[in-house]
């Protein structure tokens, strides 16, 4: 296959093991499914529509709702097929040979893989111990290096910090040249989205998703928030009519039951703060402070815990061979609060075998 | 508390040497010719697709549960609430304690959610207590009056007391025959029970005509109302008794922590009523009959507007769903307004309840007289769609 590029064959594809358990709090989806009422309210809606048709070029109903949402310019707003296909178009639009992009590790794989794959350098800065974001030494490695693109996912997976707004603001004040690259996958469950920075920076780029906190992570839906100038170049390099009017009518209902999922939010929210203060007084177990639907927890053999947690039918990610500084880490998404007592009371039979 | 995150103070950014001036409009980190551009469908080639694609999906296994389905005591699937849980985890270290200001904390929390003074108000080990204290204070000499069926602590008190119980059958609607225990009522009662919506049947009664009736019969003997599944009414026409006991009436409210505040396990309840008649009612009463533990949970739940929120609106999804399923396939359903809904089998429920439990689902017991009806208590959606599964299953089998 000698028509493949070289570059290719060094990369690791994004994949997930297989395993499965009754309890699933790996993938950090939402434990809560749509109301039926939602499923059969948005059915009818998709009966209505004409199947012939290509979903509109631009969905502008769903756009202006988002607008609404967040207060944000219409023209400013671009809607995908997952937060990552508009991930990956930033980076066509943004990133080429001989140009580099920052980030961070532990992070998300994609933005290092996919930047890759554009043939562009890939600057790593390590988190510290406490997996806490450093803004001030983001900075000045931002300024050394003239990174065309800062990718950093707040609250980041699978950490679960963050970086403050305020401090974003700060970063692209400071860097007006770079191309500031908020993935706010978990944005829902943090103390506060980067949308509400006003004045709106013009070098920032915030990607969405309805996947998490929006229960549609099956319907492959999100969204990016940034300049017109910003969205105008990533639509020139998007697929066109990726995202189908099934999706689209889908997200158009989550937003008119904003109500229902803000609840849930509190829920996951609420039980997050539950289980890290249950983990907390776990002899053998360190949990990390976070912002998202996940908390990241070290333990003695990561392996062995994944195992012992897998065989009593909770499956938690094992994140412990991404990064040296996770050799010791697991991840575990909150469920609902019967799912988390089944993983605390599994973890702590576990902890106590040991 | 470890501080969450690393702020930036102003003067730390002052020592990066700042940028050239940012440049209004520019956005220079854009390409010019982007690879594959696809404006126009004239690109030369189509964007590049993402690794995504090879990620592996688990097949989806069975949902969360420890095995057996409990769809037979009517319990919250979802409860307690996360602020009551943390409230307990705190709790526990101060049970070395009889909790007798918690226990004054919480009257004073509950008058005031009321509006009745703190002497109006009395605390026990779930609404159960309340009840035999009811029965054992209020209920002789003279007779209780009771709707057939309906739930069953009272009358078994009321044979442990000795007390003489007048049974009124429910009307076909499977609620209350108010004019009939009116009429009862009129000989000799001393306590009047009417259980609102009514357990097993889950029917309501009209709140007018439910007044009505209360202020004519709290004239011969204490009306005692249970409101156990109060917060899961969505029925406008529900009216409940306790503005009756703040008017003064003799007419007892009692509440419980068991239903939609999923506390069942720690027994936390409350009745309403006069002065007089709560301190009649407490001379029966255990001392510190509600524990450390539930005090703690109950204040935070009443705290927590939002779980209750989401117990109401879940709860009435999976009923609204469920009273469709089985009038779907034919069988009479009452009108319920519970967490738990009861349906006409027609045929002897016993042998739907051992068969069901082989497959690990509890349903509930046989109502007498109602015992070709079956009751199911609601749970998780997925609780739901195993019941109806395995009910489908039972009837195809039953008809084969």
């Amino acid at each position: 296959m000698n028509s493949l590029r070289p570059a290719l064959r060094q990369l690791h594809p994004y994949s997930l093991r297989p395993e499965t358990a009754r309890v699933r709090l790996n993938r950090n989806e939402s434990p809560f499914d749509w109301p039926q009422e939602w499923k059969q309210a948005l059915l009818e809606r998709v009966q209505e529509r004409a199947w012939n048709r290509y979903p509109e070029f631009v969905p502008r109903s769903l756009v202006s709702a988002l607008a609404r949402r967040w207060n944000w310019p219409e023209e400013g707003i671009a809607v995908g097929n997952g937060s990552n296909e508009l991930l990956q178009a930033l980076i066509l639009a943004t990133l080429e040979p001989g140009r580099s992009v920052l980030t961070v590790e532990p992070t998300f794989v994609l933005y290092a893989l996919q930047a890759r794959v554009a043939g562009a350098q890939v600057l790593i800065e390590t988190l510290g111990t406490d997996l806490r974001y450093d803004a001030v030494h983001l900075g000045e490695r931002l300024r050394a290096t003239g990174a065309t693109v800062l990718f950093l996912c707040s609250p980041n997976n699978p950490t679960g910090s963050w970086i403050d707004p305020d401090d974003i603001a700060e970063l692209a004040r400071r860097a007006p040249d770079t191309l500031i690259v908020i993935d706010e996958a978990y944005g829902e469950f943090a103390k506060r989205t980067v949308l509400e920075l006003r004045p709106r920076p013009t070098n920032l780029a915030v990607l969405k998703t309805f996947s998490k906190a929006g229960s549609l992570a099956g319907l492959r839906i999100g969204y990016l928030c940034a300049s017109r100038e910003i969205v105008r170049a990533v639509v020139q390099v998007k697929m066109p009519y990726s995202v189908n009017f099934f999706s689209m009518l889908a997200a158009e209902r989550a937003i008119e039951g904003r109500e229902l999922l803000e609840q849930q939010v509190k829920i996951l929210i609420s039980e997050r703060e539950r289980l890290r203060t249950a983990m907390e007084s776990m002899t053998g177990v360190r949990v990390y402070p976070s912002q998202a639907n996940f908390l990241l927890f070290e333990v003695d053999d990561a392996q062995r815990v994944f195992r012992a947690l897998l065989d009593n039918e909770v499956l938690v990610r094992d994140v412990s061979g991404g990064h040296p500084i996770l050799s010791r880490s697991l991840r575990v998404t909150i469920g609902r609060p019967e799912e988390n007592d089944l993983f605390l009371g599994a973890l702590r039979q576990t902890m106590e075998e040991k | 508390m470890r501080k969450e995150i690393t702020r930036l103070g102003r003067r730390q950014f002052l020592r990066w040497a700042s940028s050239a001036g940012a440049v209004a409009g520019a956005a220079p980190f854009i390409l010019a010719h982007p690879p594959g551009s696809l404006t126009g469908h004239s690109g030369t080639e189509p964007a590049r697709q993402s690794n995504h694609g090879s990620e592996v999906v688990p097949a989806t296994a069975g949902d969360t549960g420890s095995g057996v389905i409990r769809l037979n005591a009517n319990e919250n699937p979802y409860g307690p609430s996360p602020a009551a849980r943390r409230a307990i985890e705190q709790a526990i270290t101060e049970s070395n304690r009889y909790p007798i200001a918690e226990e004054v904390e919480l009257i004073g929390v509950l008058a005031k959610k009321h509006d009745l003074s703190r002497d109006q108000v009395l605390p026990g080990c779930g609404s159960t207590e309340l009840l035999r204290v009811a029965v054992a204070a209020l209920a002789s000499p003279g007779r209780l009056i009771l709707a057939e069926p309906t739930y069953e602590d009272p009358i078994w008190y009321s044979r442990a007391f000795d007390i003489k119980a007048v049974k009124v059958p429910l009307d076909d609607q499977g609620a209350h025959d108010l004019p009939a225990m009116e009429r009862a009522a009129e000989k000799d009662a001393s306590l009047v029970y009417v259980c609102n919506p009514n357990n097993p049947t889950g029917v309501l009664a009209d709140g007018k005509k439910l007044e009505a009736f209360v202020r004519r019969a709290s004239k011969r003997a204490t009306v005692l109302v249970d409101e156990a599944y109060h917060d899961y009414i969505t029925d406008p026409r529900y009216a409940s008794m306790v503005p009756l006991v703040a008017e003064g009436l003799p007419v007892v409210v009692t509440r419980t922590f068991s239903k939609i505040y999923g506390m069942a396990g720690l027994r936390l309840g409350y009745a309403l009523s006069d002065k007089k008649t709560i301190e009649r009612m407490a001379e029966h009463i255990t001392f510190s009959g509600a524990n450390m533990l539930a005090i703690h949970a109950g204040l935070a739940s009443l705290g927590d507007r939002a779980f209750v929120k989401h117990c109401r609106k879940e709860n009435g999804r999976a009923r609204e769903d469920l009273q469709h399923a089985l009038t779907e396939r034919g069988y009479p359903v009452f009108q319920s307004q519970t967490n738990f809904v009861m349906f006409k089998l027609g045929s002897d429920v016993r042998e739907l309840i051992a068969d069901l439990k082989e497959e690990g689902i509890r349903i509930g017991r046989p109502f007498p007289p109602l015992t070709d009806h079956c009751r199911i208590s609601l749970g998780t959606p997925e609780q739901m769609e195993r019941f109806v599964e395995a009910f489908d299953r039972w009837r195809r089998a039953a008809a084969a």
